[in-house]
């Protein structure tokens, strides 16, 4: 008797199979879900669901439909492919710009609710229609969405654009002490670019950051690991010096200090070394006062344009680079809970200091 | 000679049982009511789990080892026993069957949900009622195995290193939480509760099993996964992410992402299924000893089927998640007040039965 309960079990076991069955030449594996807000105050749902299929003419299956919210797309949607749609394997998700100024914690609080949507998911924006973004096959590219992907993964692995996911903005969100940010993809005619960084307050979209200040931005939020930078130190006329680093490293510190009446200064240290491989200019880079010169003038200017990135940022109330929560840190719970932290915020002094390095200067003197 | 339980074997146990769905939720439930640094109230819950595990090692002093319902039956006649006990019978194996129902309710967020609950249950509630009839000193054995099988679980907590900030943490401690911390203490509390069980391992433990320094040690170990848990879980999530996530561990196992392998939920959430298999096979077992003590004619098997029957009937009553979860919470208030209450009336009950010498007879 004892001997049949195991083999009792094992058959029991799978039989649980028999149902809930998911086969995986009639599933479509959704890649990419854009959304678009329409005049009328309903969404454009596009989604991008890859075909394993070899007889098929095409990669990718591009669905649209016009919806009140994205769980009431999904029978529309699937109403015209012959794929049991699921999300497990999702890795972008693309909202048009006018969405995101509306507020996206609507469409948040359905991603995160859904367990098979994973929370790596990525979050970025679109300038202009994302659904027509989406849709566009770029000729030289690997199908669009994997185009906007291994893009936007491989910006993030150089940490040239920051990354956001799904977790990291909600995340942010909740957060009272920071703001989540979202990289904003273009269609650039045959390609597709990234056109700079969207600043939220809470869940809305307030402005951006452009694609040159990037590195800036990188700079004030996080560590760097092995990023690359260009520095243009002077570029009027035909006099132009530029000093570029490779495999960049940084350390960012924030201290907040008082003033005399009491009120918090903010102190941005970010320490970075990193490789020399291109200097244009008329120093030495083998020369020791040179290269102190060069450094000092690279690191001043760094200061006065991260100090003007706050600047922009304090202007439009968006604490993307998280002092709010330094500041918190730095007060008592009821103190904090008190103080209208935007309103500080937008007057804050804030003050950079950077100190470069260089570690090497490549193979020539 | 009788084999007996090793302290390795108690400890680990008793660990198993401690641990299980109560823990799925902690984090968040510890942000809700304790706010900033929230995680730091599993100390606080500690001293009064160590507590209680003084009161029952008192107990154990006192009735020097003897199986706690012959002090009972001993001073008290069975017919006024028979109602006192058919309800603790009844209320473990329901607390143990709850807690698999709730498991299987969670486990069905992340895969087969449109199954119908029951049949995992069904094969749930079998398992439990093989592994009862094996006796304590094997489920003492499996449940090591369910541990070695699930403690490398914890190693994945370095895998949020990155994502962890000290700034997210601050330093503030139990500002922003529920007003009402003794609402927060009765439903974080149950997240340790299955310590008590020991007093039901009286009959089974020898002097080299230790068994009190093994409820001390279990506690001491679910202190600290606990507090390690709560403490990345804060440092990961912020506290106010943490305080909307119904279940924080299972976003904690989606965000793990290996080279190779994706998704690795379904399979880690699965893990788990041995702690909370401990949870309800000991909460069983204790219903099992209670249910010898009505019926001592009545085989253990048949004893032990009846019973976990009975359980599986019960589980049916709870049809949706939070269902479960708050018949489970009722159900472990109760286990609060018995987890304190029966070993200060067997205290009481002891030193009546010392005074008269009845204890020495």
């Amino acid at each position: 008797m004892n001997k049949r309960w195991p083999g009792l079990l094992l058959t029991l076991a799978m039989l649980t199979g028999c149902d809930d069955q998911h086969i995986l030449e009639r599933t479509g594996f959704c890649h990419t879900i854009s959304y678009d807000l329409l005049p009328d105050h309903n969404f454009k749902i596009g989604l991008s669901v890859p075909k394993a299929d070899p007889n098929s003419k095409t990669d990718r299956e591009v669905l649209q439909a016009i919806a009140h919210s994205s769980k009431d797309s999904q029978p529309k949607l699937v109403r015209q492919t012959s794929l049991l749609l699921v999300n497990g394997q999702l890795r972008n998700l693309l909202f048009s710009l006018p969405l995101a100024e509306g507020g996206l914690l609507d469409q948040m609080d359905t991603l995160s609710r859904d367990p098979s949507i994973p929370p790596k998911v990525k979050i970025t924006l679109a300038d202009g229609d994302a659904y027509d973004l989406l849709k566009k096959n770029y000729k030289e590219h690997p199908r669009t969405d994997r185009y906007i992907y291994t893009l936007l993964e491989k910006e993030a692995a150089y940490q040239t654009v920051p990354e956001a996911t799904l977790y990291e903005f909600i995340r942010d969100y909740y957060d009272d002490g920071i703001d989540p940010i979202a990289p904003i993809i273009k269609d650039a005619g045959d390609t597709i670019t990234v056109s700079g960084v969207g600043l939220f307050r809470g869940d809305r979209y307030i402005t951006r950051i452009k694609p040159d200040d990037l590195h800036i931005l990188a700079l004030l939020r996080h560590n760097l690991r092995h990023a690359d930078m260009t520095i243009h130190l002077a570029s009027e006329g035909q006099h132009k010096e530029l000093i570029t680093f490779n495999y960049l490293k940084s350390d960012r510190k924030i201290d907040v200090l008082r003033d005399k009446s009491g009120k918090p200064v903010v102190m941005i240290h970010i320490k970075a070394s990193g490789s020399v491989l291109e200097y244009i200019g008329k120093l030495k880079l083998h020369s020791d006062a040179d290269r102190n010169t060069l450094l000092q003038q690279a690191a001043r200017h760094l200061e006065s344009r991260a100090e003007e990135m706050i600047k922009f940022m304090q202007d439009n109330k968006v604490d993307s680079i998280g002092i709010g929560a330094y500041v918190r840190n730095s007060m008592s719970y009821a103190s904090w809970k008190k103080l209208d932290w935007y309103e500080e915020y937008a007057h804050l002094t804030v003050q950079c200091r950077v100190d470069l390095n260089i570690i090497n200067s490549g193979q020539t003197l | 000679m009788k084999e007996k339980l090793s302290a390795f074997h108690a400890t680990i146990l008793i660990y198993m049982t401690q641990v299980g769905v109560f823990s799925f939720s902690l984090p968040r439930m510890l942000a809700q009511h304790f706010g900033t640094n929230g995680w730091l109230a599993i100390f606080i819950l500690a001293a009064f789990v160590f507590l209680n595990t003084a009161i029952i090692a008192v107990v154990y002093r006192l009735s020097k080892g003897k199986s706690v319902f012959e002090t009972l039956e001993r001073s008290i006649p069975k017919i006024v026993l028979f109602p006192i006990y058919l309800c603790l019978c009844c209320f473990w194996v329901t607390i143990g069957c709850l807690a698999a129902k709730e498991y299987i309710f969670i486990f069905q967020i992340i895969a087969f949900p449109s199954t119908h609950p029951m049949i995992f249950m069904f094969i749930f509630c079998m398992l439990a009622y093989l592994l009862i009839n094996k006796g304590i000193y094997n489920i003492a054995k499996v449940s090591t195995v369910f541990y070695i099988i699930t403690v490398w679980i914890l190693f994945l907590f370095f895998f949020y290193y990155h994502d962890f900030k000290w700034t997210r943490l601050t330093p503030f401690i139990f500002q922003g939480g529920n007003p009402d911390k003794i609402k927060g203490f009765f439903d974080v509390y149950p997240a340790f509760l299955g310590y008590e069980l020991t007093l039901l391992l009286f009959p089974y433990a020898d002097k080299k099993t230790h068994l009190m320094r093994s409820a001390f040690i279990s506690s001491g170990l679910a202190t600290i996964v606990y507090a390690f848990i709560a403490f990345v879980s804060f440092g990961f999530f912020g506290l106010g992410y943490l305080k909307v996530l119904q279940y924080p561990i299972l976003v904690l196992f989606a965000y793990v992402h290996l080279p190779l392998i994706e998704r690795i939920e379904n399979l880690l959430y699965g893990f788990l299924l041995f702690t909370t298999m401990i949870t309800t096979v000991m909460n069983s077992w204790a219903a099992v000893e209670v249910g010898k003590r009505m019926f001592p004619k009545l085989k253990t098997a048949v004893l032990s089927f009846l019973i976990i029957l009975f359980g599986y009937v019960i589980s049916f009553i709870p049809e949706g998640l939070m269902e479960a979860q708050r018949w489970l919470h009722y159900a472990a208030y109760i286990e609060i007040g018995l987890a304190f209450g029966f070993p200060i009336a067997l205290i009481l009950l002891l030193l009546i039965q010392r005074s008269r010498g009845e204890f020495q007879s």
